[in-house]
C-alpha cells in the first residue's frame, strides 16, 4: 500500500500547488525547449559546414551551448527554494502524520521527476516543432534549398536530457536536505517566516565590485585582441559581481536608510524599506536572474542592430574593393553575394537568440512577481488591518516593486555600457566597424530593450497588485 | 454612550448557490465612555463577525453603530482606514505583527501612518512598553520573542494612538495562562486609567476582568452579566453559572 501511497501523495501535492508549479513547468519547458534548439544546431555538424560562415555560427551556439546550465541552475534553484518554503506546511504534516524522512525524501524525488518528464516532454516536444521552422527559415532567408533537411539529433536530445537530470537531481537534494535538516514543528512555521534580516554585507559588496571592476577592466583594455577566453572571464566575472553588489550594496543602502530619521517620516518607505531589507538575499538571486537576461539580450539585440544597420556599408564596401581587384575584406577573396547571405544568416540568428533571451528575460520577472505577490498578500492583510489605507497600500507596492524593477534594468544598462569594446570587436570581426553605426544601434538596442523591459513592469505590477488585494 | 450597537444583522451569501447564512440577527447594546465589556460566546457565535463590523472592516446588511454619535456606515471608503488608524485599537488574536519590522517599528506604525513627528513617537513609546515590560525588547524582531511579548507589543499597538474604544478579538487565545494573566492585568490597568476596552472572547477567565459581560448566542445577545462591585473571584463563578444555564436553556429550546 505505501508503494502506491508515496506516489498519490507526490501527485496531489504537485496538483494542490499547481497555481504555483504550473509558471514553474513553463518557465522550465521552455528553457528545455530553447536548450534543444541550441544543441540541435551544436550536434548538427553537416548544418554549420554547409552554409558560408557556419563555423562562426557554430561557435555562437557552442557558447550559448556551455553558458546555459550555468544560467539554468540558479535559475531553477530560485525558483524551487520558493516552491519548498510554500510546500514546508504539508510535508511538515505528512511528518506529523508518521512519514519518515526517507519517504518525503521519496515523495520529493518522485514529485520532481515527474515535473523533470513534463518539462523535457513539453520542451522537447516545442523544440521538435520549433527547430525545423527556424532551420527552414534561416535556409529560406539564405535563399539556399540546397536540400538539406532537419533530423533529429539524438546527441542533442540526450544532452538536454542530461544537463536537466543533472538541474532536477539538484533541486531533490535540495529539498531532502532541507527536509532532513528541519523539524516538523519548525517547517509548521516557516511559511510565516521571512529571512532573518540581513546585517551588513560587506565583504560581498566589496568583492562584487571589485568582480565588476575587473570585468569592466577587462573589457575596457581587450581592443582588438580580445579573445573568446577573455570574454568568458569576463562574464563570470559579472555574474559573480552582479550577485555580489546586489547583495551587498542594496543591503548596506537598505540599513543606512532604516537607520536614518527620514526612515520615520514617510510611512510608504517605512514599509518599502523594511520589506526589501527582509527578503534582499532571494531579492538578490532574482534580480542578478533578471539583470544577467537582460543582458543577454540587450548584447545580443546591439549585435542584431548594428548588423542590420551596418551591412550595407560593408557590402558596397567589399564590392568596391573586389571591383579595384584589392584583396578582401578579413579573408581573401570573398564575394559580396557570400557576404549579405552571412549576414542574413547572423540576422535570422540574432534575432532568434534576442527573442528567447527577452522570452526568458520577460518570464523570470514576471514569475518573480507573482512569487513576491504570494509571500507579500499576508504582510499587506496585516497593513490594512492596522490602517494602511487601500490606496496607500497600490502606492506602496508600486513604489517597492519600481525599486525592484530599475536595480536590474540599471546594472543591464551599466554592463552593456562597459561591455561596448567586447561588442565593438565581435563586430570587428565581421567588418562592422564604423563607430557610427556602433553606437546608434547600442543606443537603438537600450531604447528598444527599455521599453520592453517597461512593458514587463506594466504587466506584472498588474499580477502583483492582484495577488496582494 | 460612546459606542451605540442598534439593530445590527449581517448575512452572509455563500459563494455558490447564494443561500444566504445569518451571522448576526439584529444584536442591540451600548457601551459607556471607560467600560470593559466582554462578548462571550462558542465558535460560531457570531463574535468575530461583530468585531469585523465594530472594526468597520466590513458593513452591516442592516442596523447601525454609532462611536462618539459618528455613524460608521457615513464615513466615505477612502476615509475609513485613516479612522480605524486614529479612532480604534486593535488587539488580535494572532497578533498580526509585521515581520519585517522590529517590536519598536511595530509598535510606532500606526503613528507612522498618521504622518506624526519622530520625539511624538518616542515620548508615547517609552512609557507605554515600560509598563509593559518590553522596553529591553524593542529592537528585536516578532519572530525572535515569545508569544506573549509578541502580544504585549501588539497591544502597544494598539495603545499608542490613545484611541477611544480597544477592540481585542481572543487576545489571550494563543497566550500560556501566565502570558494570558499578565495581558488581561495590562487591560485592567488600562481600563481603570479610562480606556474603553469592547474584548471578544470565549474564556472565562478573561470575561471576568470586565466590568460586564455580553453573552452572544447564534447572532443575537442572549443575556448579560455585570460585575458591579464583586471581585473578580465572585464574578467568575456567576459568569460560569449563567452561562450554563444559558446553554442549558438554548439546548431545551433547541
Amino acid at each position: 500500500m505505501r508503494n502506491a501511497l508515496l506516489p498519490r501523495l507526490s501527485l496531489r501535492g504537485l496538483y494542490g500547488s499547481r497555481r504555483l508549479y504550473l509558471p514553474f513547468i513553463l518557465a522550465t519547458s521552455f528553457m528545455v525547449m530553447v536548450y534543444f534548439v541550441i544543441a540541435s544546431f551544436v550536434y548538427n555538424q553537416s548544418f554549420a559546414q554547409s552554409i558560408p560562415n557556419g563555423g562562426n555560427i557554430l561557435l555562437l551556439m557552442s557558447v550559448g551551448y556551455f553558458l546555459m546550465p550555468v544560467v539554468l541552475v540558479p535559475f531553477l534553484v530560485y525558483i524551487y527554494s520558493y516552491l519548498l518554503k510554500n510546500r514546508s506546511r504539508e510535508l511538515a504534516l505528512y511528518a506529523i502524520l508518521g512519514l519518515g524522512r526517507r519517504h518525503i525524501a521519496v515523495i520529493l524525488l518522485i514529485e520532481n521527476a515527474v515535473c523533470f518528464a513534463i518539462c523535457l516532454l513539453l520542451g522537447l516536444g516545442a523544440g521538435m516543432v520549433f527547430c525545423p521552422l527556424v532551420f527552414c527559415g534561416l535556409l529560406a532567408a539564405l535563399g539556399q534549398p540546397t536540400g538539406l533537411v532537419w533530423t533529429f539529433s539524438a546527441g542533442a536530445g540526450l544532452g538536454v536530457v542530461k544537463v536537466f537530470a543533472v538541474c532536477f537531481a539538484v533541486l531533490v537534494v535540495m529539498g531532502v536536505w532541507r527536509a532532513a535538516h528541519t523539524q516538523p514543528a519548525s517547517l509548521l512555521r516557516e511559511h510565516l517566516q521571512g529571512e532573518k534580516p540581513m546585517r551588513s554585507r560587506a565583504v560581498a559588496a566589496v568583492l562584487g565590485a571589485g568582480c565588476l571592476i575587473a570585468a569592466y577592466f577587462l573589457s575596457a583594455t581587450s581592443g582588438s585582441s580580445a579573445t573568446l577566453t577573455s570574454f568568458m572571464l569576463a562574464l563570470l566575472l559579472v555574474i559573480l559581481g552582479t550577485y555580489g553588489v546586489f547583495t551587498g550594496v542594496s543591503a548596506e543602502v537598505l540599513r543606512r536608510m532604516r537607520k536614518s530619521p527620514r526612515f520615520y517620516a514617510n510611512a510608504s518607505e517605512f514599509v518599502v524599506v523594511s520589506g526589501l531589507q527582509h527578503r534582499m538575499r532571494k531579492n538578490a538571486a532574482g534580480l542578478t536572474n533578471i539583470c544577467l537576461f537582460g543582458c543577454a539580450a540587450l548584447f545580443t539585440l546591439c549585435c542584431s542592430f548594428s548588423v542590420l544597420f551596418g551591412q550595407d556599408a560593408v557590402i558596397s564596401r567589399a564590392g568596391q574593393a573586389l571591383a579595384e581587384g584589392q584583396i578582401g575584406l578579413n579573408t581573401a577573396a570573398v564575394d559580396t553575394q557570400e557576404i549579405s547571405l552571412m549576414f542574413t544568416t547572423l540576422a535570422f540568428l540574432g534575432v532568434f537568440f534576442v527573442l528567447v533571451f527577452l522570452a526568458c528575460t520577460a518570464l523570470v520577472l514576471y514569475y518573480r512577481q507573482l512569487a513576491e505577490g504570494t509571500e507579500d498578500a499576508g504582510r499587506f492583510r496585516i497593513l490594512r488591518a492596522v490602517g494602511l489605507s487601500d490606496e496607500m497600500t497600490r502606492r506602496t507596492a508600486r513604489q517597492q516593486l519600481r525599486v525592484v524593477f530599475l536595480l536590474p534594468l540599471g546594472g543591464t544598462l551599466l554592463h552593456i555600457a562597459f561591455a561596448f569594446p567586447f561588442f565593438a570587436t565581435f563586430m570587428g570581426l565581421i567588418s562592422i566597424d564604423a563607430p557610427a553605426v556602433l553606437l546608434s544601434s547600442a543606443a537603438a538596442a537600450m531604447l528598444v530593450f527599455c521599453v520592453f523591459y517597461l512593458f514587463c513592469y506594466k504587466v506584472s505590477t498588474r499580477a502583483y497588485l492582484r495577488t496582494i488585494a | 454612550m460612546l459606542l451605540t450597537v442598534d439593530g445590527l444583522v449581517k448575512e452572509y451569501t455563500t459563494r455558490f448557490g447564494g443561500r444566504r447564512v445569518p451571522a448576526l440577527r439584529g444584536v442591540n447594546f451600548g457601551v459607556e465612555q471607560g467600560e470593559f465589556v466582554a462578548v462571550m460566546g462558542e465558535s460560531g457565535s457570531g463574535k468575530t463577525t461583530l468585531l469585523t463590523l465594530l472594526a468597520a472592516l466590513d458593513r452591516p446588511t442592516d442596523g447601525r453603530i454609532l462611536l462618539d454619535g459618528e455613524d460608521l456606515a457615513a464615513i466615505p471608503n477612502r476615509a475609513l482606514s485613516a479612522f480605524r488608524r486614529d479612532r480604534l485599537g486593535f488587539i488580535f488574536q494572532d497578533c498580526n505583527l509585521l515581520d519585517t519590522l522590529s517590536l519598536r517599528e511595530n509598535i510606532v506604525f500606526p503613528l507612522v501612518l498618521a504622518g506624526r513627528r519622530r520625539e511624538e513617537m518616542e515620548a508615547r513609546l517609552l512609557p507605554l512598553t515600560g509598563r509593559l515590560g518590553i522596553t529591553p525588547l524593542l529592537e528585536k524582531f516578532p519572530y525572535e520573542v515569545s508569544g506573549g511579548e509578541r502580544q504585549r507589543a501588539a497591544a502597544a499597538r494598539a495603545l499608542i494612538t490613545e484611541p477611544s474604544l480597544l477592540l481585542a478579538d481572543e487576545p489571550t487565545g494563543a497566550l500560556d495562562s501566565g502570558s494570558a494573566a499578565q495581558l488581561l492585568g495590562m487591560l485592567d490597568e488600562c481600563n481603570a486609567e479610562g480606556q474603553t476596552i469592547v474584548m471578544v472572547t470565549h474564556s472565562l477567565d478573561a470575561a471576568s476582568h470586565a466590568s460586564r459581560v455580553l453573552f452572544l448566542r447564534d447572532g443575537q445577545i442572549a443575556g448579560e452579566a455585570s460585575r458591579e462591585n464583586l471581585s473578580r473571584a465572585d464574578f467568575y463563578p456567576r459568569l460560569a453559572a449563567r452561562l450554563t444555564s444559558l446553554q442549558q436553556g438554548g439546548a431545551r429550546l433547541a
